[in-house]
């Protein structure tokens, strides 16, 4: 018993210190990556080919001088960050990030938790992030950070429904929402291929959902300012940042899971590495769209989402859900 | 151990639900809404609907609520002091909703006491809030309730369009 | 990867036809809207709607006469009977009498004839309703178009104010409902009402002090009391009846001669059904809280109406007294009883409807012609109107060669063969009192016109012969009120009975 608690905590302990480590220097990555794209070394000073960068932002971050301004709502104001952050470190708790390994001589999920209805649970937690964005926005008593939130918001839940219209194609395929049984069902052929709609939905979807480019409205500095956190510094601004960059990551993992067969791949490498690798791809694509695409227009945005996406990927599951029933035994 | 949070996730879903009456500016109730919605789905998981639990939490903490908070923040937006808006109490009404409370607590605590008070079966099984059963149910037994629930969709959704229309 | 089958239940889809056919109208005339200019072909649609209910009405009686009730389908959480048909057919008449009236109104719209449509689909679902799910979602589907269709004269803040009323105060009131619904099936364990009879049936019947016994038939009867509190606010039954004026005034004419009969035949619809299936055969005391209901929506009524200048609002305050009539029924308990609420409604339904046609087409859609004082002479501009709207009046009145008498008079009966005799004098009170009420209108119609009021409009063909038959029908139904006994004696078979098990 004490055993499987320590272990519990250690994997989550782990799984969070990965995070940070990997959201400092997915930001140097994608700096370093930018730069390249666009002509220029990007970020070299600190440390070899600036590797120690992640750590200055994060010490000068830290050290900066916390403002709140006057006549915000100190309550929601301070815990609007804290909220984006939790859900976004809460929903990796149910992503299987390699196959089950021995420890003290036990057989030991690389998962920190698998509820049978883990799908459905990513899709819940990363639900309840949004109101980081929207309480961080309104209570800044800034219009700027007002109009950010509500455009961050009214993007999310759209693209929210075909993100999740997007995934029953495969939940019907695999018969199960469990990660881990959707991962085993992948043994032999990745989801990618039979769902290669239900595919281009959610990745279109989950880019809107993380608010990145050509989807990054809410944060338009040309007209927003910084959108919902421009009011904010230091380490609450961290906070918001630390949350897009993981919710990047925990989309990444998703996709992986869902469509790429998770950390399924030959043997000549564990299969945690395996997962890294195909999570690391996608996080190129996002970096790579950044630095090629120019950012959509709103009403664009959201005529996409619910006059395209959302029928596109209907039509999927309709389709997914026939051929399970038809074709399939 | 269960017994524990349901406790916990009872006091927070009552407690919540006492700030939305109670909170005098409305985007703090629309938060406190949120927790009681999450509490709920605490509950239904110790019950072992996960199903339910996880959809509550979805559609009403994920999505409707983010409505009323887009409602709030726009309707609020400007007005540089949020505690005015609120109207006044009706006479009487704090001692009747107390005495109405004061019932109702009353026969919730009176069932507790004498135990056997409900009739009702526990579920059978701990797999009956399952997606599978979950459906079996909502397309066999409660078939009609489903189709009710699309036609009084339907009778929302021409609704709004007509109200909101331009003349 | 096994996905298991779920078979769906069989449903007898000729048991639902009418409902079925509303269906279809409601869905084909969006749709045909879609490819209509805004302005054309409303009075096309209009008569679409109008066929619509009239084939449900057909396949009503065709059931009604046919071998097949009473009988259940969609797993026994609807049942289909003789008291159901004959509601479902007087909330069509109404829906018919709502969408002739807005053929030619501002009003008229592709999503008005749909939302009237739908809402009478709610109504007949409550009446057969035999699951607390359903329950609950038929009063929905019944409630949330009304609240819409209140507001379908956006030109006129009092239909907007009226929406509102009705919508906040029919959300507390479905509040109330849901509460008392969750009560009842978490003493009984199940949703059906005959799992719901079979646990109210035990409840009482152990020793006083028995162990659990007191908690639960304590909870039942909190359970009753607010499912009551949330039909009563449907019904109109005081003290739940303060948003009726309101919205009898504000909305339009056609939508309030919809909902003045068709949910007060709903929601009597399923409290008959309730006393029948579940309230009759349990410990719980039921007929003391229907008795004061009864009394006090009678007597307020009757007097809360005697000072009133709108007519709307006189029918409004005379809905409410009619309401309080048909609970006092429902308290006898019995199915002679329940017969007499039928056949009362039955009348109840000719003459509101009628009067309310008459208030439409004498008011053009202006907010000044639903006063009294516009009445004043209608009898030397507009005789055959003035005519039909006095026999409206008088059997309201329950003039006795008229409908309304015997209508009246069944109820008397069923009270005083219940021994409900406190009930019978409150009836008779009430209808004591409403002499004056309706005298007002009726003085007003006979006597000399105001020299400089202005012409009346001109009254479509449609609604002309609508107000003609239902004249007709009041006086013909007084005159041989045998006609429809036979057919409520039918009726007062309420199931699903014995021999037909909950599937």
């Amino acid at each position: 018993m004490a055993l499987t608690v320590g272990i519990d905590i250690g994997k989550a302990l782990l799984v969070i210190i990965f995070l940070q480590a990997a959201f400092g220097y997915l930001t140097l990555i994608e700096r370093k990556l930018l730069g390249r794209f666009q002509l220029r070394p990007g970020p070299n000073r600190a440390g070899p080919f600036g590797l120690l960068q992640p750590l200055a932002d994060g010490v000068k971050l830290l050290f900066k001088e916390e403002i709140i301004p006057a006549g915000v709502d100190r309550f929601v104001f301070l815990i609007a960050p804290m909220l984006s952050l939790l859900g976004a470190l809460m929903a990796f708790a149910v992503i299987p990030f390699g196959s089950p390994v021995h420890i003290f001589g036990r057989l030991v999920p690389l998962q920190i938790a698998g509820p049978s209805l883990s799908l459905l649970y990513v899709f819940a937690v990363a639900s309840l992030g949004v109101y980081g964005i929207v309480l961080g926005g309104w209570s800044s008593q800034n219009k700027y950070g007002l109009l950010g939130g509500l455009r961050s918001s009214a993007q999310i839940i759209s693209y929210e429904l075909a993100m999740g219209l997007s995934v029953i194609g495969v939940l019907l395929a695999a018969g199960s929402a469990d990660l881990n049984q959707i991962v085993s069902a992948q043994t032999r052929e990745w989801f990618v291929f039979p769902q290669i709609v239900g595919f281009i939905v959610y990745f279109i979807c989950a880019i809107a959902e993380t608010n990145r480019a050509p989807f990054d409205l809410p944060e338009a500095e040309q007209e927003l300012v910084a959108g919902y956190h421009t009011e904010y510094t230091g380490m609450k601004f961290a906070m918001f940042f630390m949350a897009e960059y993981i919710n990047m990551i925990t989309v990444s993992a998703l996709a992986t899971t869902l469509f790429l067969g998770g950390w399924h791949g030959p043997a000549i490498l564990p299969s945690y590495l395996w997962f890294l690798i195909k999570v690391a791809i996608f996080l190129f694509v996002f970096v790579w769209l950044r630095a090629t695409l120019p950012r959509l227009r709103y009403d664009r945005l959201m005529a996409f989402g619910w006059k395209v996406l959302l029928p596109v990927a209907l039509l999927n599951a309709i389709g997914t859900a026939a051929w399970v029933a038809l074709v399939h035994p | 151990m269960a017994n524990l949070i349901a406790i916990l996730a009872g006091v927070l879903c009552l407690f919540m639900g006492v700030v939305v009456i109670s909170a005098k500016n409305p985007m703090h109730a629309v938060i406190a809404l949120v927790a009681n919605f999450v509490g709920l789905g605490v509950l239904f998981l110790l019950l072992h609907a996960e199903f339910l639990a996880v959809i509550e939490v979805i559609v009403y903490a994920g999505a409707v609520m983010v409505l009323f908070l887009f409602v709030v923040a726009l309707l609020m937006a400007g007005t540089r002091a949020p505690q005015e808006s609120r109207g006044k109490n009706l006479p009487g009404q704090v001692p009747l909703a107390l005495a109405v409370t004061g019932v109702f607590a009353a026969l919730v605590v009176f069932a507790l006491a004498v135990r056997t008070v409900l009739v009702a079966p526990p579920p059978s099984t701990t797999d009956f809030g399952s997606i599978t059963n979950f459906g079996r149910a909502l397309f066999t037994t409660y078939l009609l309730p489903f189709e009710l629930t699309a036609l009084v969709l339907l009778a929302a959704v021409i609704g709004v369009v007509f109200l909101a229309r331009e003349r | 990867m096994n996905l298991p089958l779920i078979v769906p239940p069989q449903v007898a889809f000729s048991l639902i036809s009418p409902d079925l056919a509303l269906l279809v109208t409601s869905v084909v005339i969006l749709a045909v809207a879609l490819f209509l200019a805004p302005e054309q072909g409303i009075r096309w649609l209009a008569w679409l709607a109008a066929a619509g209910i009239l084939v449900a009405a057909g396949s009503d009686v065709i059931l009604l006469l046919g071998s097949q009730l009473p009988a259940t389908t969609f797993s026994g959480s609807l049942v289909m009977d003789p008291l159901a048909e004959v509601l479902d057919l007087v909330i069509l008449a109404a829906a018919l009498l709502a969408v002739l009236l807005a053929a030619n109104r501002p009003e008229a719209s592709p999503d008005y004839l749909a939302l009237t449509l739908w809402s009478a689909i709610g109504m007949m679902v409550l009446v057969s309703a035999h699951d607390l799910i359903v329950l609950f979602l038929a009063v929905e589907v019944l409630s949330l178009p009304l609240y819409i269709l209140c507001a379908f004269r956006p030109d006129r803040p009092t239909s907007l104010e009226a929406a509102v009323k009705y919508f906040l105060l029919g959300a507390f009131s479905s509040g109330f409902l849901l509460y008392g619904l969750a009560l009842l099936f978490g003493v009984s364990g199940g949703t059906n009402l005959t799992q719901v009879a079979a646990a109210l049936a035990t409840v009482g019947s152990a020793s006083l002090f028995g162990h659990g016994a007191i908690g639960t038939a304590l909870i039942a009867e909190v359970g009753i009391g607010l499912v009551v509190v949330g039909l009563g606010f449907k019904l109109a039954a005081v003290p739940f009846h303060q948003w009726v004026p309101d919205v009898y005034e504000g909305a339009p004419t056609s939508v309030v001669t919809f909902m003045s009969v068709g949910t007060k035949v709903a929601a009597f619809g399923v409290l008959a059904r309730l006393v029948d299936t579940v309230f009759v055969g349990s410990a719980v005391d039921w007929q003391g809280l229907l008795s004061a209901l009864a009394v006090a929506t009678i007597l307020a009524g009757a007097v809360l109406a005697i000072p009133q200048q709108n007519f709307k609002r006189l029918l409004g305050y005379s809905g409410i007294l009619n309401a309080g009539y048909l609970v006092a029924v429902l308290v006898v308990g019995s199915q002679a009883a329940t017969a007499a609420g039928v056949y009362f409604l039955v009348t109840y339904a000719l003459m509101n409807l009628g009067a309310f046609a008459v208030i439409s087409a004498v008011s053009g859609g202006e907010m000044e012609g639903v006063m009294i004082r516009r009445y004043r002479g209608l009898f030397y501009q507009q005789p055959w109107t003035a005519v039909a709207m006095a026999v409206f009046l008088l059997s309201l009145a329950s003039i006795p060669p008229l409908a309304g008498f015997f209508g009246k008079l069944f109820i008397l009966q069923a009270l005083i063969s219940g021994h409900q005799l406190v009930l019978a004098l409150t009836v008779v009170a009430g209808t004591a009192i409403t002499l004056i009420v309706y005298g007002r209108p009726l003085l007003a119609m006979f006597s000399p016109p105001d020299p400089d009021s202005p012409p009346l409009p001109k009254m479509p063909m449609a609604v002309a012969t609508a107000i003609g038959c239902l004249a007709v029908a009041v006086v013909a139904v007084g005159l041989v009120p045998g006609a429809i006994v036979g057919l409520v004696h039918g009726v007062s078979q309420i199931g699903p009975l014995s021999g037909i098990s909950g599937r």
